[in-house]
C-alpha cells in the first residue's frame, strides 16, 4: 500500500477516544499519537480533528481542561470520562466484531459461495 | 445522561459564547505553534514552518464553524441573524411594518381581551382552597344548572353525610345599613358558621367567622365587611374591627374584612357584608326560617372527602334528600331528585347568563384576526412579490430554499409578536371596561380579570399562530423556480398565479367582512326591535325608586300611611304629573306568581298567571290604556269592596274577553274569588322586555291583607315597594327633590334604586347593545380591511399591467373601455366574495337564533344591506386605481 489510508466515515471518533484512553492529550498530540499507533498508515486531515473533539465533549464523552504544554504553550487536554470509557469498549466490540464478519466474507473460497 | 451532557454543553456554549470562541482561537494557535515547533526541528525554518502547518491544518473557519454546529449553536446563529436581519428590514419598511403590527394589534387585543373575560367568568377556578372538590347542590326540578335552593333543615341534616368532607351554606339578602349618620343600601350574605374555613379564606383584618359564631338564632350579632365595602365606606380603617354598625335595623359588631380578592361563590352577586346564617330573621326581617323544612331559600355548597366522586355522592345525598322529602316537604313533586353539580367555578349565575353572548363574541374577534391575518398575508405576498429579486440573490449566492422560508417566517413573527405584544397592552386596558360594559353593575365593577398564565398563553398562541399563518402563506409563493426566474427576467415581475392567490385572499375578506356585517346588523335590528317595542306603557318621563320602611322599624299598619303619605307628597312637587305606588316595579326582573281562584269555582294554582298590587292612579301613572271600564280610585279603598283590574289576555283565557264585574281571587286552599274585576288594562311588559303577552292582574295594595297568607306574601308585603313618577321633564331632573319629599317623611327611610325607565330598559338590554355596539366596530374593521385589500390587488394589477394597457389605449381602447375591464375582473371577485359570505352566513347564523329578537337569522333586511355596504365600500376600492389606469399615456407606457 503505496498511500497512507483515508479514513472511514466515523472512524475518527472511535480513534480519538482511543488516543486519550491512555491518559490526557492535547488536540495536536492526539494526532501525533493516531498516526504514531498507526504506523503513519491512516492520514487525517489535520484540522477536522477539532470539531470531532469538540462533538465528543458535547457528547459529554471526554472532557477538556487547559494545562500547559511540554515545552510551556497553554495547551487544552482531553481526557476520557466514564461515559467515554464505556461508549469506547462498545465501539471496540463493534468493530471487531464487523472486521471479522467482513474477514470472513472476503476470505470465503470460490466454492463457499 | 448524554441528552444531559448535551443540553449542559449546548447551554454552556450559549452563556459563555466569548469564552468558547476564545478557547477554539487559542486552541487552533497553539496547534499551528505545536506543529511548526515539530517542523522546525525537522529542519525548517520558522516562517516555512508556520506556513506549512497553516497549509496542514486547512482554514480554520470552516473548523470553527463545525465547532459551532457540533454544539447545537448554528440554529441558534442563523436565528440570530435572521432577527437582526428582520428587523433591519421593518425598519427599511416603517409604513408597512406599522400597518401589520397595528392591525395584528387590532385583532390580538380584541381576541385577547375577550378571552380574559371569557377566562374571569367561565373558565377560572375560585380563588379558593381546592376548588375542585367543591360541589354544589342543586333540584332536577329547577331550570338546568340553575343555582337551587333548600331549607335550613336539610342543611343541617347534611351535616352527617359520608361523603362530604364539609358543607357550607349561603343565600343573599338586601341589607338596609346604618353607619354613622349615613343609611345606605348594600347587598348582604347570610353565610354558616364555617363558611370562611370551609372555602381557606383568611382575613384581611380582624377575625371571620367561625362554627362557633352559628349557634344561637338571634344570638351572634356579627359581621364581615367584604375589602370593597371597608375600602369605599371606612377608607381602609385598621381601627374599624369592634365597631357597631346597624344592618337592618339590628345593631351588629364589625369582626373583620375579608381579602381582596374574595368574592364570594357566586360571582354575579358579591356581597358587601357577611353575616351568620342564625340571624336571618332579624336580617331579613321575617319570621324564622331556621326550623321551618318548607321555606327554600338557602343554596348548598360541599366539599368532596378525598377520593370520593361526585356520583357516589350523589347517591348519598340524593338518598338523604328523599328521606328529608318524604319527611317534612309533604307537597314537593315526587319525581324531584338532589343533583351533585361541578362547585369549582362557584355558583354558576354569572356564567350562566353570559356564556351564550360571550361566546358569541369570541366568534366575531376570531373572524376580526383571521381577517387582519388575510391582510397582513396580503401585505406580506405584495412585499414578497417586491422582494424577489433580493430573494433571488440570496438563493443564487447559496441560500438553500429552507433558509428563505425561514428568513420570511421569523419576519411574520417578528410582526406578529411585536403586534401581539401591543395587542396585550391593549387588552389589559380594554378587558376591565369590557367588563364594566358587559356584565351588571356589582358583578361588572368588581370582577377582577386578571392578566393571568392562560390568557398570557392564549395571546401568545395566537401570536404565533397568525406569525405563521402570514409568514407561511408568504414563503409558500417563493418558490425555488420563480425566484430563479425572477433573476433573469425582471420585465415581468408579477406571474398570473401569484396574483390569483392574492385574489383569492380579497374574495376571502370580502366573504368575511359580508358575515360579520349580517351579524351586526341582526344584532342592530334585534336591539332596535327590543327598544322600540310596544311596552303596554309609556316609558318616558317615567321615575322609579323604591323604599323599605321596614328596615326602619314600620310595621304593617304604619306601613301603607307611611306610603300613602310619601305618594301625595311626590305628586304634588313641581315637575311631577303623577305618582303611584307598584309593589312590583316595572321591568326589574322580579315577578310575583300567584294561584288564582274564578267565580266558577275554577282554581289555577301551578301556574297562576302573575300580579301586582298597586296604588290608585297607577295605570295613567305609568300609561297604560285601560281598554274596558276603569282604574283603582282612593273611593275604592274607603268603601272596603274588594277591587281587581285584570289585562287583556287575563280577560280573554279566563272570562272569554268579557270581564267585568266578574270575580276573582288568590288560590290555594283559603283562596276566594271576593275581588270584582272593575276594569280591563292593556297587555303589556311587566318583569322583563323579552317575555311574551300572558295573563297579569292587580289589586290596590292597600288590599294586599286580603290576599292570604303564603309565604311569598309574606315576603312581597315587607315592604319594599316602588313609587313610580311621572314626570313633565326630563325625570332626572326631579330625582332630589323626591329624594328631599321622602326625607323630610321619614329621613331614616333609604331611598333606593332611584332610575328611569329608559335606564330599568338600558340595563335589561346590556348584552343586546354590547353585542350590536362590538359586531358593528369589528364589521367596520372588517370592511375597511377588505377594501384595503381589494386597493391594494387592483392597484398592484393596474401597475403590472401598464405596458398591457398601454398597448390597448395605443390600439384605441377608449378609457370607458379600460375602466369596463377593470371593474369586470374586480366584479368576479366580488361576487365570489358574497357568495362565499353568504354561505358562510347561512351557515352560522343559526347558532345566534337565540339571541336575535323579532327577525329570522336570514333577515332579507339585513343581508341585502350588508351587501350593499360590501359592494359600495368594494367598489370605491377599485374605482380609485381602476381610473387610475385609464389616465395611463401609452407613450410613457411604451417607453
Amino acid at each position: 500500500m503505496a498511500n497512507p489510508t483515508e479514513l472511514l466515515q466515523g472512524t475518527l471518533d472511535l480513534l480519538i477516544l482511543k488516543a486519550i484512553s491512555l491518559g490526557p492529550l492535547h488536540g495536536y498530540a492526539v494526532l501525533l499519537r493516531i498516526q504514531q499507533i498507526s504506523g503513519e498508515q491512516l492520514r487525517i486531515q489535520q484540522g477536522s480533528l477539532y470539531p470531532a473533539l469538540y462533538r465528543l465533549e458535547h457528547q459529554g464523552l471526554i472532557a477538556s481542561e487547559w494545562g500547559e504544554s511540554e515545552n510551556r504553550r497553554r495547551a487544552k487536554y482531553y481526557r476520557l470520562t466514564a461515559a467515554g470509557r464505556r461508549r469506547l469498549k462498545e465501539e471496540v466490540g463493534y468493530w471487531e466484531r464487523l472486521s471479522s464478519a467482513i474477514a470472513t466474507v472476503l476470505a470465503a473460497a470460490p466454492e463457499d459461495v | 445522561m448524554t441528552w444531559l451532557a448535551m443540553l449542559r454543553s449546548f447551554l454552556g456554549a450559549l452563556l459563555r459564547r466569548r469564552r468558547l470562541e476564545r478557547d477554539m482561537d487559542s486552541e487552533l494557535r497553539f496547534h499551528l505553534e505545536a506543529r511548526a515547533d515539530d517542523l522546525v526541528a525537522a529542519g525548517l525554518d520558522r516562517a516555512d514552518a508556520l506556513r506549512r502547518a497553516r497549509r496542514e491544518l486547512g482554514d480554520p473557519l470552516r473548523w470553527k464553524e463545525q465547532g459551532r454546529e457540533a454544539r447545537g449553536l448554528r440554529l441558534v446563529d442563523q436565528l440570530g441573524a435572521d432577527v437582526r436581519y428582520g428587523v433591519r428590514w421593518l425598519r427599511r419598511s416603517p409604513a408597512f411594518a406599522t400597518a401589520a403590527v397595528v392591525s395584528i394589534a387590532v385583532g390580538i387585543g380584541a381576541n385577547t381581551a375577550i378571552f380574559s373575560l371569557v377566562n374571569a367568568v367561565l373558565l377560572r377556578l375560585m380563588p379558593v382552597h381546592d376548588p375542585t372538590s367543591l360541589v354544589l347542590l342543586a333540584r332536577s326540578d329547577d331550570r338546568p344548572r340553575r343555582a337551587s335552593s333548600f331549607p335550613y333543615p336539610f342543611y343541617g341534616q347534611l351535616q352527617d353525610a359520608h361523603t362530604l368532607e364539609a358543607v357550607i351554606c349561603r343565600a343573599g339578602f338586601e341589607s338596609n345599613i346604618e353607619a354613622g349618620a349615613t343609611a345606605e343600601r348594600l347587598s348582604g350574605e347570610l353565610v354558616s358558621g364555617n363558611y370562611f374555613e370551609v372555602l381557606g379564606v383568611r382575613p384581611h383584618l380582624g377575625r371571620l367567622f367561625t362554627a362557633e359564631d352559628d349557634r344561637a338564632p338571634g344570638g351572634h350579632p356579627l359581621v364581615v365587611l367584604s375589602y370593597a365595602y371597608w375600602q369605599r365606606r371606612f377608607g381602609g380603617d385598621p381601627l374599624i374591627v369592634g365597631q357597631t354598625i346597624r344592618v337592618n335595623a339590628h345593631p351588629m359588631t364589625i369582626i373583620g374584612v375579608t381579602p381582596p380578592g374574595f368574592l364570594g361563590i357566586d360571582l354575579g352577586a358579591s356581597p358587601d357584608i357577611r353575616v351568620p346564617v342564625v340571624m336571618q330573621a332579624e336580617m331579613l326581617v321575617s319570621p324564622s326560617r331556621l326550623e321551618n323544612p318548607r321555606e327554600w331559600w338557602l343554596e348548598i355548597i360541599g366539599r368532596l372527602k378525598p377520593g370520593v366522586s361526585r356520583e357516589a355522592a350523589e347517591q348519598e345525598l340524593d338518598l338523604s334528600f328523599q328521606r328529608f322529602s318524604a319527611l317534612s316537604a309533604r307537597d314537593s313533586p315526587q319525581d324531584r331528585r338532589l343533583i351533585v353539580l361541578d362547585g369549582s367555578r362557584g355558583v354558576p349565575n354569572l356564567q350562566n347568563r353570559f356564556a351564550r353572548p360571550l361566546l358569541v363574541l369570541s366568534g366575531l374577534a376570531m373572524a376580526v384576526l383571521l381577517l387582519v391575518c388575510l391582510n397582513v398575508a396580503n401585505l406580506m405576498l405584495a412585499r414578497s412579490a417586491a422582494r424577489r429579486r433580493e430573494l433571488s440573490m440570496r438563493v443564487a449566492l447559496g441560500a438553500s430554499r429552507g433558509r428563505v422560508v425561514a428568513q420570511l417566517l421569523v419576519e411574520a413573527l417578528l410582526i406578529a409578536v411585536t403586534g401581539g405584544a401591543l395587542g396585550l397592552v391593549l387588552a389589559r386596558w380594554a378587558a376591565q371596561g369590557l367588563a364594566s360594559i358587559a356584565l351588571p353593575p356589582p358583578a361588572g365593577l368588581r370582577l377582577e380579570v386578571p392578566m393571568d398564565m392562560r390568557v398570557l398563553a392564549f395571546a401568545t398562541t395566537l401570536s404565533v399562530a397568525t406569525g405563521l399563518v402570514c409568514g407561511l402563506s408568504s414563503a409558500l409563493s417563493t418558490r425555488r423556480t420563480n425566484l430563479v426566474a425572477a433573476l433573469s427576467n425582471e420585465g415581468r415581475p408579477v406571474t398570473a398565479g401569484r396574483l390569483l392567490g392574492r385574489k383569492l385572499v380579497v374574495a376571502a375578506q370580502i366573504a368575511l367582512s359580508f358575515t360579520l356585517l349580517v351579524g351586526a346588523g341582526l344584532f342592530a335590528r334585534t336591539l332596535a326591535n327590543l327598544r322600540d317595542l310596544d311596552f303596554g306603557f309609556d316609558t318616558g318621563h317615567l321615575l322609579l325608586l323604591r323604599l323599605d320602611p321596614t328596615l326602619s322599624g314600620y310595621d304593617q299598619a304604619q306601613l301603607v300611611a307611611f306610603y300613602d303619605e310619601v305618594t301625595e307628597r311626590v305628586a304634588t312637587l313641581p315637575g311631577v304629573r303623577s305618582a303611584s305606588l307598584a309593589v312590583t316595579p316595572l321591568l326589574a326582573r322580579s315577578s310575583w306568581g300567584s294561584g288564582l281562584t274564578l267565580d266558577t269555582g275554577v282554581h289555577d294554582d301551578r301556574p297562576g298567571p302573575e300580579r301586582n298590587a298597586v296604588g290608585p292612579g297607577y295605570f295613567s301613572t305609568v300609561g297604560t290604556p285601560i281598554v274596558a271600564g276603569r282604574e283603582f280610585r282612593t273611593a275604592d279603598i274607603a268603601s272596603g269592596s274588594r277591587v281587581a283590574v285584570v289585562n287583556e289576555s287575563f280577560a280573554r283565557r279566563y272570562f272569554g274577553g268579557q270581564a267585568l264585574g266578574r270575580r276573582i281571587g288568590p288560590g290555594g286552599p283559603q283562596g276566594s274569588a271576593d275581588f270584582t274585576i272593575v276594569g280591563v288594562a292593556r297587555d303589556g311588559k311587566y318583569a322583563e322586555v323579552r317575555e311574551n303577552a300572558a295573563p297579569f292582574w292587580y289589586v290596590p295594595y292597600q288590599q294586599l291583607e286580603q290576599l292570604g297568607q303564603s309565604d311569598t306574601a309574606v315576603r312581597i308585603r315587607r315592604g319594599i315597594w316602588t313609587l313610580h313618577v311621572r314626570t313633565i321633564g326630563n325625570p332626572e331632573a326631579v330625582a332630589a327633590d323626591v329624594r328631599r319629599a321622602v326625607g323630610a317623611i321619614d329621613k331614616r327611610v333609604t331611598v333606593f334604586g332611584m332610575r328611569t325607565m329608559q335606564q330599568q330598559i338600558s340595563d335589561q338590554l346590556v348584552f343586546e347593545r354590547l353585542l350590536a355596539e362590538l359586531a358593528a366596530g369589528f364589521a367596520t374593521i372588517a370592511v375597511l380591511l377588505a377594501a384595503l385589500g381589494l386597493y391594494g390587488v387592483t392597484a398592484y394589477d393596474t401597475t403590472a399591467r401598464t405596458r398591457e394597457i398601454g398597448v390597448r389605449v395605443a390600439v384605441g381602447a377608449t378609457p370607458r373601455a379600460i375602466l369596463a375591464m377593470i371593474l369586470r375582473q374586480t366584479t368576479t371577485l366580488i361576487v365570489l366574495g358574497l357568495t362565499g359570505g353568504l354561505m358562510l352566513a347561512v351557515a352560522g347564523v343559526g347558532y345566534l337564533r337565540s339571541l336575535l329578537f323579532g327577525l329570522q337569522p336570514t333577515d332579507p333586511v339585513v343581508m341585502v344591506s350588508a351587501a350593499l355596504i360590501v359592494v359600495t365600500v368594494t367598489a370605491v376600492a377599485t374605482w380609485v386605481p381602476a381610473r387610475r389606469a385609464t389616465r395611463i399615456d401609452p407613450l410613457t407606457a411604451l417607453q
